[in-house]
């Protein structure tokens, strides 16, 4: 067995490839296609305090290469899923992510004291999202912002902390030092990037449109995903775990030479649902194939 | 249990203007009226959703087909078919019109919920002999076993008729039960609008199978686009015209729909006012097609309280009178 393990200390993934959240749900839809205890691990739909319908209208929108979504968090709230989704997933032996969303600090502060007393091993936290104080400005935008919020956080949560950052910024590299001196223990990147998908149908001079502002993710995003896991690892020392547009080995080896240790599929679970657990062993034959001892000896190479 | 498959292209014809037959093999032993399959569409990033027009068991699909070493073997054991209509509308579709036999296609199946079948206990005139039904059964060349009904014959008929004595190019729809020779009690009344006759299809092929008597009506834009396989057949006019009067005449306990929602909605009024059950298969761009990015969400009103419902997952048929329109 080749090792493809990545070992962040206080979390271990057997294999770097994850599932990147909102696209896999609670984990238990996908276990029908494959053996979900072979992903290094699953990060779950955001989950806020209490439970959101999400967003009305349209919520899906293809792009050449891509997907506009703009679901509007639609979960079952933090109650929801520790009493209904934690106990299987704990029962099934997967290793997951809880991935977390909130309006106010207070939110995200509160989500982090239940994390810590279900003792869930990891969170992702999600701060793309508008904080309702500070006029909606996301969170993950402004720097001083981002430091208090991921200070209170870590004060109540001992865990393995990933604070997944937006690209729609243009300090990157400010964020990246503010999540890492406010004591986070990761960064994941990126998020889904500001896009707008525009439907136009005619019938003689009328016009019908339709118009969906949200968030651009799939293959078209990789090459902003690439430019930004680089330029954090430039500037921090935090383990990065990469994502954006990842739809085969390839892309993978790409995102571990700018610095990843892991990577997380998002859109292409849709295109391919079995894409995780194929990729992992796609990983192990290429190492075998190519002639590296293991995962840590290709990361080097690919860095050098 | 939701799987993702591969198959070979055992059949794929025109059939109609912009329409198209397409059935490839499964591994899948049953697959329920309302199931969709969800088709990859190379260099596109969503799958495209079809629903199952007809599934059968024991095609004669073999070794004999071009080969395809990596899933040969695994297509081996796929002894069923599945046939779904499709309308030609962009990319996938179009990629889709171009497969040929033998060319692999990798889908999702069997995905969402199915239409409720009525049970037929309790009324034993509901039996195909009884309601008069003239039921040829066939086994074509690949040993499906298919069931043609008389009602082609009346299709025919109804393409022979003179469109200009008749401007909504509406068959009577008396006629259409005298033809059949029925006694005019009907369990289920079908409602097909355009490509939403192709769930219709195997919804009735299912009741048929079951003895359970009904109708299928469906309504096209055009001649050249009728779809075979109805009872009767609107052109040019709106099917739901047609509805309450078969309403009266068959007194069924449930309608069933799929269509455009225009269409839906129209049923499930009509439905409400004859305080009869309707069921509707709806459609929604869908992204992961099994219920977890909650892209295909629609309203449902139930005991009082409102709620999601993903079309994919939970659907895509609902009972219509719960259904909150946008
Ligand atoms: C449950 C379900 C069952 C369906 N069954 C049939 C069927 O039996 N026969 C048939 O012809 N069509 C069916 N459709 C519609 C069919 O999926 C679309 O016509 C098809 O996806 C169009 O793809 P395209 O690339 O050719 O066109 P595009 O250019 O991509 O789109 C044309 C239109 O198709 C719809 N569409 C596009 N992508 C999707 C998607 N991923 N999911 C749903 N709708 C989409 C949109 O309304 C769009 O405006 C069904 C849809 C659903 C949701
Ligand atoms: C339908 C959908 C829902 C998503 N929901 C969330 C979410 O709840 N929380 C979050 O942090 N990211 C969410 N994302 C973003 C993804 O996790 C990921 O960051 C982004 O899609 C880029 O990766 P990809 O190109 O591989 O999809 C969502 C993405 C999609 C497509
Ligand atoms: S398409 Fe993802 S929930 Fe229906």
């Amino acid at each position: 067995m080749i090792d493809l393990s990545v070992d962040f200390g206080k979390f271990y993934l057997e294999n770097p490839i994850l599932t990147a959240s909102g696209t896999y749900g609670y984990c238990d839809e996908f276990d029908a296609f494959l053996d979900v205890r072979n992903i290094g691990a699953i990060v779950t739909k955001g989950i806020t305090l209490e439970e959101r319908p999400g967003n009305e209208g349209k919520r899906l929108f293809e792009t050449s290469s891509g997907l506009i979504n703009r679901i509007g968090l639609e979960n079952i709230g933090i109650e929801a899923f520790v009493n209904r989704k934690l106990a299987r997933l704990r029962k099934l032996g997967i290793n997951f992510i809880l991935n977390i969303a909130g309006k106010t600090e207070e939110d995200y502060v509160q989500l982090a004291e239940i994390s810590q007393r279900e003792e869930i091993p990891a969170i992702e936290v999600n701060v793309s999202c508008p904080n309702v104080k500070a006029g909606c400005l996301e969170f993950g935008t402004d720097e001083k912002c981002l430091y208090d919020l991921v200070s209170r956080i870590r004060e109540k949560y001992k865990g393995f902390l990933i604070i997944k950052l937006t690209p729609n910024v243009t300090n990157i590299e400010d964020l990246a030092l503010a999540v890492q001196n406010a004591g986070a223990d990761c960064i994941s990147a990126i998020n889904t990037v500001k896009g707008l998908g525009v439907e136009l149908n005619f019938s003689g001079t009328k016009v019908v449109k339709s118009l969906v502002q949200g968030g651009l993710s799939g293959k078209c995003i990789k090459p902003v995903a690439l430019s930004m896991v680089k330029r954090i690892k430039e500037v921090a020392n935090l383990p990065v775990i990469g994502l954006g547009g990842i739809s085969n080995l390839n892309d993978m080896l790409e995102f571990f030479t700018v610095g990843a240790e892991a990577i997380q599929i998002g859109t292409e679970n849709f295109t391919n649902p079995s894409i995780a657990v194929n990729l992992a062993k796609e990983l192990a034959e290429f190492i075998v194939k190519q002639g590296f001892r293991d995962l840590k000896h290709l990361k080097e190479e690919l860095r050098k | 249990m939701k799987k993702h498959l591969k198959g070979i292209v055992l059949n794929i014809e025109n059939i109609a203007k912009d329409t198209v037959r397409l059935e490839f093999s499964t591994p899948l032993e049953s697959i329920l009226p309302g199931q969709f399959v969800s088709i990859l569409i190379p260099h596109k990033t969503l799958r495209r959703p079809f629903s199952v027009a007809d599934f059968c068991l024991n095609s004669a699909f073999g070794t004999n087909n071009r080969n395809f070493d990596s899933i040969l073997e695994e297509n081996a054991k796929n002894k069923g078919a599945i046939t779904v209509l499709f309308k030609l509308k962009g990319d996938g579709t179009n990629y889709l019109k171009g497969l040929q036999k033998g060319d692999m296609i990798d889908y999702l199946a069997p995905l969402g919920n199915t239409f409720t079948i009525p049970d037929n206990k309790n009324n034993p005139k509901n039996t195909a002999s009884a309601s008069g039904d003239i039921t040829i059964k066939t086994t074509d060349a690949r040993g499906c076993e298919t069931v043609d009904r008389i009602n082609q014959t009346v299709m025919n008929g109804t393409k022979g008729m003179d469109k200009d004595s008749e401007p909504s190019g509406a068959i009577e729809t008396k006629a259409v039960a005298c033809a059949i020779g029925v006694n005019s009690s009907k369990k289920a009344l079908l409602i097909g609008a355009g490509i939403g006759i192709a769930p219709m299809l195997y919804l009735k092929k299912i009741l048929d199978k079951k003895s359970i008597s009904n109708y299928l009506i469906s309504g096209f834009k055009t001649e050249e686009e009728v779809i075979k396989g109805s009872d009767g057949v609107v052109i040019g006019g709106s099917v739901i015209d047609k509805v309450q009067n078969l309403i009266d005449e068959f007194r069924p306990e449930i309608l069933y729909s799929c269509g455009p929602k225009v269409v839906l909605q129209m049923v499930c009024d009509i439905a409400k006012k004859n305080e009869l059950r309707a069921e509707i298969a709806m459609e929604k761009v869908m992204a992961c097609g099994i219920g977890v990015c909650r892209g295909c969400v629609i309203k449902l009103e139930k005991d009082d309280a409102i709620k999601n419902a993903s079309v994919c997952a939970d659907g895509p048929v609902f009972s219509g009178a719960e259904v909150i329109w946008e």
